[in-house]
């Protein structure tokens, strides 16, 4: 997480080179789909670089929770999950009629339940989520590159079998908002993380005594160069998340996602190297049929991953910290891969990562996002348990 | 891996990254101007573009393979 002052050098070719591709883009966007695709890829660029330079991520923060009950970065997540709900609860409970917005529900059942359990073992395995994943290789993270690489593996093979763990047990998709109405249900969901809030503070409290504020203290650098050369406390990093979540609903009309475009990618691939995946049947109807018929440009999770690999190039080139040199043995390769598998085909099943699944389907009122956050959880603990195995913690790098 | 490796492989990684996007928007026709006139408009009636790239699913969307189960797009 954010760290105190300290002295940046920027690279200016990568800030110069990431500034010249994301207005190009931009500009490209705006002249063959129109504003919307332009701004919902500028709105990318902002949560990259919200991400990056606030270090935002779930995995090394769910793991130094298990590990050694530090909980700044739980509580930032909590504190941005009761400040999106606060927002989107009355927009998808319709007080603004004029608003068109759909809010993120999948089903309560196996699919979900198992699906977060194996994403949060890849979590651990891969050493980054779904959006970790995205901002850790923008920042220039090489191993990160063999984590997405396989996390579009995964995410193919989960479109393939999807259908088979959609026919197990489910209770279909319950709507907080729709049981309760949004205000009760905003009332519950806001207590419900207050409670998580509290507990996790406790925990740190009772192991040291002592609580590491989600604010940090005033420090020397002036605010501008702060917001521009980071790092920025993870207080900064909710406000930069939740002003560009709300954006992304407000302009795409529904929530924040990410993985879907890594099957989108993966579908293409195998598509151009002369597979025939449109035989699968989620690839033969509706939206993913649509979408793999159709440029990449068009699709909206894709341009707006696009534009968080390249906000995440320009903070980190802002930053100083490109493409930091790293140490890779065959253990941390092998591990990235199996990871990236796990974070692939379990977002398939669980209807989205960390974002789509656990973020989007919390704020939406989804009862699938809050069973993500406990299976997802539970299969954190086995992944921290599956790194000490297998050594890990000692040949991986703490980040995301 | 030093610091200017880890450049050359994220750099080139990021370039085919651009160049197969490029190739795949130059397989695809360009949209339909009409069909971004009501996009932009925010015109679309439920008939019209039940599903469509920027609506992926969500409730009584039909954008699934069934209507209990939607393997929708919106992850």
């Amino acid at each position: 997480m954010a760290s105190s002052a300290q002295q940046t050098h920027p690279e200016t070719s990568v800030v110069l080179l990431s500034l010249l591709a994301s207005t190009g883009l931009a500009l490209y966007l705006f002249a063959i789909f129109g504003i919307r695709q332009a701004a919902l890829f500028l709105t990318g660029i902002g949560l990259g670089v919200s991400l990056l330079h606030a270090a935002f991520g779930f995995s090394s923060v769910w793991r130094n929770f298990i590990h050694r009950r530090e909980s700044a970065g739980i509580r930032a997540q909590l504190a941005l999950f009761m400040l999106t709900s606060i927002l989107f609860f009355p927009i998808f409970g319709h007080i603004f009629p004029q608003l068109s917005v759909t809010p993120a529900i999948g089903p309560v059942g196996i699919s979900v339940l198992t699906g977060a359990f194996l994403f949060g073992i890849g979590m651990e395995l891969g050493n980054g989520c779904g959006s970790g994943t995205l901002w850790t290789v923008g920042g220039g993270h090489v191993n990160m590159l063999v984590v997405l690489v396989f996390f579009i593996i995964g995410s193919v093979i989960g479109t393939a079998h999807l259908q088979w763990w959609l026919d197990l047990p489910s209770y279909g998709k319950i709507s907080l908002i729709d049981s309760f109405g949004w205000l009760p249900a905003l009332l519950l969901q806001l207590l419900l993380l207050l409670a998580l809030y509290w507990l996790v503070r406790f925990l740190e409290q009772r192991r040291h005594g002592r609580i590491k504020p989600v604010r940090q203290a005033r420090l020397e650098r002036s605010f501008v160069n702060r917001l521009v050369f980071g790092p920025w406390p993870l207080s900064w990093g909710v406000a930069g998340l939740l002003l560009f979540s709300l954006l992304t609903l407000l302009i795409a009309g529904h929530p924040w996602s990410i993985t879907f475009a890594y099957g989108l990618w993966g579908a293409k691939i195998w598509n151009a190297l002369g597979g025939d995946i449109a035989t699968l049947s989620y690839w033969s109807s509706g939206y993913p049929a649509r979408a793999l018929n159709s440029s990449v440009l068009a699709d909206v999770t894709s341009i707006m991953n696009f534009g968080i690999i390249l906000g995440a190039v320009l903070a980190a080139a802002l930053a100083g910290s490109f493409a930091p040199a790293k140490k890779l043995n065959m253990g941390l390769i092998l591990s990235a891969a199996a990871g990236g598998l796990l974070l692939g085909y379990g977002a398939r099943l669980a209807f989205g990562c960390n974002i789509g699944g656990l973020y989007s389907g919390i704020v939406s009122g989804s009862v699938h996002g809050w069973l993500w956050l406990v299976a997802g959880f539970c299969g954190t603990i086995a992944g921290v348990y599956l790194r000490s195995l297998v050594g890990l913690d000692r040949t991986l790098v703490k980040k995301s | 891996m030093n610091h200017k490796q880890s450049k050359l492989v994220i750099g080139s990684a990021l370039g085919l990254a651009a160049l197969a996007a490029a190739i795949d928007h130059t397989r695809h026709p360009l949209p339909d101007p009409e069909l971004q006139q009501y996009e932009q408009a925010g015109s679309y009636s439920e008939d019209e573009a039940p599903c469509g790239l920027d609506m992926p699913c969500g409730l009584g969307n039909p954008c699934s393979l069934d209507d209990e189960a939607a393997p929708c797009g919106l992850d």
